[in-house]
């Protein structure tokens, strides 16, 4: 009997051990997959996280590539609006200055210093730069008076018996020098200050429009208007490329230390530039910014030949270039 | 007990606290401490006053205020949105709205504080940035400038758009061969106008010649200054 009640006692402990266990297996086991659950919570967690960020940086990227198109389609209104300023401003201002403007078209190459003139007693005061222009470059302002050019005074002496106003006898002095010719002027500013200044001349430029289209040329592809007009009135060649002056730090990259980056090719292969390219010259003359690269290429006439010296891969060649003859499409 | 910070500082400033005087008393090593300090605030009196230099402080500003924009992608974002805001205003104040009528010598005036005013080379984009209001004023633009017609006033007119011109800056930037055109084309017409002007002025031409001469040469720097103005804003955002 009693060896009975100690069977039945060890297997009723036995038992209970046997139960004690399965539940803390069990419990173990649901702790483990809760456990598992919530990694699996965080990891989906973590892998959303992620996916929005993803889109959070692809909707910036797509706004920044917006804004960037914004920003070129203002700049190319902008372009169109001053040169139709441009037009309408020489249409309105034709009648009024049609025969003075064909007098001093065909008056021949002359050296300009890029400024405009009132007589004044002492000389001739400066009543405008042009902008960028010689005397701009070499530090002339409005209000600035010149009294002498090379030594020759300009002086008005028309009361006193002379026959020529200071700003004819300036043009006088302008017309025995060369464009590309360096004179010597001496300048009185507005506070008194008297200094020698020296400009160096430039030619006009003869490809100027004096009597602008009308009406309005069309925009695309191209607009040659004939000599007078050029690229102007215009979409050209050369209008989508993006150039940039080279500096020191960039031009090691490139293997040269000056010349314009073409930071972005022209559609048109005419001009067989590539991104990449650094423009050393073209048709001889060195191009110091992106407008004065224009301006030599607005110089060439359409269908001209023309040599560009380019850097590319850090090795100098030359392209054979022929602007296009006709107008595309 | 040893002097706290803020005691010792009160002694650098010639105030000695009642704890730290008790302390001196009982400790010769601080003495020497103190001591020392008291030389190190009487050489620092002799130094000299320095002031900075005029504008040291505004430029720092700026740079802080550049550091943080640039940080923080969600400013520069914005600041895009304003730069790409001032160029459209630009191009609208110079094609004016559709449902405008075009006038031919009826064009916005060129950036600018006031009808007095020159400065244009601190252009204010804050309130395009934080999109209070537009940089321009877009019902004075609509309204419109009438180019003066007299001579003084053109010529008044033309030096003031030659100073707002110089004011901007002529950094290097990148440009496009169209922008490029057009600013390489009206400043080549702007110098030839300035020839004739001046050979106008030898010759004696009639006034109303001389005015029309002026006038399309304050219509060609009106649109230079505002292409010149919309190149010159920053585009690395």
């Amino acid at each position: 009997m009693r060896n009975e009640i100690k069977t039945l006692g060890l297997t009723a402990l036995l038992l209970g051990f046997a139960s004690a266990g399965a539940v803390a297996q069990e419990t173990n086991s649901k702790q483990q997959t809760q456990q598992q659950q919530e990694q699996l919570k965080q990891q989906q967690q973590q892998q959303k996280d992620y996916q929005k960020q993803q889109q959070d940086y692809q909707k910036q990227q797509q706004d920044y590539q917006k804004q960037q198109r914004e920003l070129e389609q203002a700049r190319r209104q902008l372009d169109e609006a001053a040169r139709e300023v441009a037009r309408l401003s020489g249409q309105i201002a034709q009648p009024f200055v049609r025969d003075f403007s064909r007098q001093f078209r065909y008056n021949g190459q002359r050296a300009m210093l890029g400024f405009a003139t009132e007589d004044v007693e002492r000389g001739v005061r400066v009543a405008s730069v042009t902008p960028n222009g010689p005397a701009a470059q070499a530090g002339l302002k409005i209000g600035d008076t010149i009294t002498e050019i090379e030594g020759a005074h300009l002086t008005d002496t028309r009361n006193t018996g002379g026959k020529q106003s200071p700003t004819e006898l300036l043009l006088a002095q302008m017309a025995n020098v060369d464009p590309g010719e360096s004179v010597k002027l001496h300048v009185v500013n507005e506070a008194g200050a008297e200094r020698d200044v020296t400009v160096k001349t430039r030619s006009v430029a003869t490809n100027v429009w004096l009597n602008p289209p009308t009406p309005a040329p069309p925009v695309p592809p191209y607009s040659f208007r004939g000599p007078g007009n050029f690229w102007f009135f215009g979409p050209n060649p050369w209008a989508d490329m993006q150039l940039v002056a080279l500096t020191p730090g960039l031009g090691g990259y490139f293997g040269t230390n000056k010349g314009l980056l073409v930071v972005r090719a022209p559609e048109d292969a005419a001009l067989q530039l590539k991104d990449g390219d650094v423009i050393l010259d073209i048709g001889g003359r060195e191009p110091t910014s992106p407008e004065h690269a224009v301006r030599i290429l607005g110089s060439f006439q359409k269908g001209e030949p023309l040599k560009i010296t380019i850097m590319r891969n850090k090795s100098k060649q030359t392209l054979d270039v022929k602007l296009p003859a006709e107008t595309p499409g | 007990m040893h002097p706290s910070t803020e005691d010792l500082l009160s002694i650098r400033d010639g105030e000695p606290v009642d704890a730290v005087v008790a302390e001196r008393a009982c400790d010769a090593a601080h003495e020497q401490e103190i001591e020392r300090l008291r030389k190190t605030r009487d050489a620092l009196r002799r130094l000299p006053e320095l002031a900075p230099p005029e504008g040291a402080w505004a430029a720092i500003e700026a740079a802080e205020r550049e550091t943080r924009a640039r940080g923080n992608p969600w400013l520069r974002r914005v600041a895009g949105i304003g730069v790409a805001a001032a160029v459209a205003a630009v191009a609208i104040a110079l094609l004016g709205l559709p449902s405008h009528p075009r006038g031919p010598v009826v064009l916005a005036p060129a950036p600018q504080g006031d009808d007095t005013s020159t400065t244009l080379d601190t252009p204010d984009l804050t309130s395009s940035i934080i999109g209070a209001a537009p940089i321009y004023d877009t019902d004075r633009l609509l309204a419109g400038r009438v180019v003066p017609t007299s001579y003084p006033a053109l010529v008044q007119e033309s030096a003031r758009l030659d100073r707002a011109l110089r004011r901007l800056s002529y950094q290097r930037p990148m440009m496009s061969g169209g922008t490029a055109t057009t600013i390489a084309g009206l400043e080549d017409r702007i110098a030839l106008l300035d020839e004739q002007i001046t050979y106008g002025n030898a010759r004696g031409v009639p006034q109303p010649q001389r005015n029309a001469l002026w006038g399309e040469r304050v219509e060609l720097m009106n649109a230079l200054v505002h292409v010149r103005y919309a190149q010159a804003q920053p585009t690395g955002f």
